[in-house]
């Protein structure tokens, strides 16, 4: 396990975070919110940048409060705030890395740079907000971190960037040992990288399962309020009511299509997931 | 540490214009002035807001929490301004004194003398603006630090007029610091060092004590 939060609790006001996660070795997590869900503080409650009020946070095997500066050569990090200060360049930048981090490939990270046409001797505040999130990933990816923390790295870029740098990720897991915990809020982006998610509303963990069983074993039923009527619940989790009727979510898709012929099944995603969870009433099954 | 200092010091680099125009203003006032006090200072505050301009900077651009999460622990981003913040003061000191010096040679002893207690009041004056810094940012420490001292010098011009008045001081508050002159002047120039260089150095432990708390303690 190389990061794992339990009950841990920050309040700020009205707000009260109160969550329990796991990232294991090999695997890619993630986490999905809406703004203000407690997404960021969760990311900061990892990195020990706000003092928790309760809970455990273990990282790297170890107790955080006991994590080195040795311990923080292998953590790679992607804030939604900016690295380093903004006038500086990437050139600037190196000598500091080779300082901080044994492992930094000072060649391999410019040679990435140049790839996705980041200029060295460029000031960071003279960056689109594009160059800034390639930056940053690369440079979070640049000293072989077991464990890469980055919060909403996709943020405000456009598709076809966005697929580069999933793909950056995916060939960054290529390699044994490692794990990543993103958040983001292009659900499609996680579905197809993440090995499983978190959902977190208003400060807690709502939802937690595989990708693979969201994808293949969650499944939407759409049904007219006569079909409702005599349909078994005993398998249904939520229900939102409609003009024409009601959705449904449910986990066993194959029971309601053998017993009920004429019911609509659409496969499970995760926005319409989640849309049923937080605005749908919650049922026994 | 080294890894902060680097950082710093590419920022500070790319301030050097300005820090170039100050310093040419400076020297043409070194060759048609003569009130060495105030360029020794002048010198020596160039030096210290370049380095309090880079915990400004980190701050404005909002890159401490990624800072923080660099493998440096809290406590050495506070004693990496601390060390840049001496060392660049003391350069500027010595810079400004030596110049200073090398164009008036006769007058080397009162330049020394002056150039010398001009920074340990400036000394003291930076233990206080860093942990404003760190504690309220870089603007609202300035303006902390401007009320401080605003009311630090009210409550010195009352101190003054009230407090001989209450408790019968000969001659008012003049006389008193005057006695306190006189008795320093008095001592030996070893013990005169060494107490200057313990009051500095409690100054100095109190200044980055409480910066190490105030870092600690702060949230990002």
């Amino acid at each position: 396990m190389l990061l794992q939060l339990e009950n841990v609790q920050k309040k700020y006001n009205d707000f009260h975070l109160n969550c329990s996660l796991q990232v294991e070795e090999g695997n890619i997590t993630g986490i999905i919110g809406a703004n203000g869900a407690g997404k960021s503080t969760t990311f900061k409650a990892a990195l020990g940048l706000i003092r928790t009020e309760g809970g455990t946070i273990r990282i790297l095997g170890k107790d955080s409060r006991e994590i080195t500066t040795e311990d923080k050569q292998k953590i790679g990090v992607v804030l939604s705030e900016n690295t380093f200060n903004d006038m500086l360049t990437i050139q600037d930048i190196l000598p500091v890395m080779e300082t901080l981090y044994t492992a930094f490939q000072k060649d391999k990270f410019t040679e990435k740079c140049r790839q996705y046409d980041l200029p060295l001797k460029k000031q960071f505040k003279d960056f689109s907000t594009g160059m800034k999130a390639k930056f940053k990933l690369l440079l979070a990816m640049s000293y072989d971190a077991r464990l890469l923390i980055l919060d909403e790295p996709t943020a405000g870029l456009d598709a076809v960037v966005r697929n580069d740098l999933l793909d950056e990720m995916r060939e960054y897991m290529k390699q044994d040992g490692r794990a990543i915990l993103i958040s983001s809020h292009i659900s499609s982006d996680l579905e197809g990288l993440c090995d499983d998610l978190y959902f977190i509303q208003n400060g807690k963990v709502l939802f937690h399962e595989d990708t693979d069983i969201i994808l293949s074993g969650y499944s939407v039923l759409k049904v007219n309020d006569e079909q409702y009527r005599f349909l078994d619940k005993s398998y249904l989790l939520y229900e939102i009511k409609e003009a024409f009727g009601y959705r449904l979510l449910t986990r066993e898709k194959q029971f309601y299509l053998d017993n009920y012929p004429g019911i609509v099944a659409e496969k499970g995603n995760i926005d319409e997931i989640i849309l049923i969870m937080t605005k749908g009433k919650k049922l026994a099954g | 540490m080294k890894g902060l200092l680097i950082k710093d010091y590419k920022l500070i680099m790319h301030n050097k214009k300005m820090f170039l125009i100050l310093m040419v203003i400076w020297f043409l006032a070194l060759q048609n002035y003569d009130g060495y006090s105030f360029l020794i200072g002048y010198s020596i505050m160039t030096f210290v807001l370049l380095v309090l301009n880079t915990l400004s900077l980190d701050e404005y651009y909002k890159s401490m929490p990624y800072l923080i999460t660099l493998p440096v622990k809290r406590t050495t981003y506070v004693s990496e301004k601390y060390v840049l913040m001496l060392g660049f003061s003391l350069f500027g000191a010595g810079l400004s004194i030596a110049l200073c010096i090398l164009l008036h040679r006769a007058q080397w002893l009162q330049i020394l003398a002056e150039g010398l207690t001009i920074y340990l009041v400036l000394a003291l004056l930076q233990l206080l603006m860093l942990p404003l810094q760190l504690k309220f940012g870089g603007d609202k420490g300035r303006i902390i630090l401007i009320g401080l001292l605003s009311c630090t010098t009210v409550l010195a011009i009352s101190i003054k007029n009230i407090l001989p008045g209450l408790f019968g001081i000969q001659g008012g508050f003049g006389a008193m610091a005057q006695n306190v002159a006189v008795w320093f002047m008095g001592l030996p120039a070893g013990q005169a060092v060494l107490l200057i260089l313990v009051i500095c150095a409690i100054c100095f432990t109190i200044s980055y004590c409480i910066s190490l708390h105030i870092m600690q303690k702060k949230e990002f």
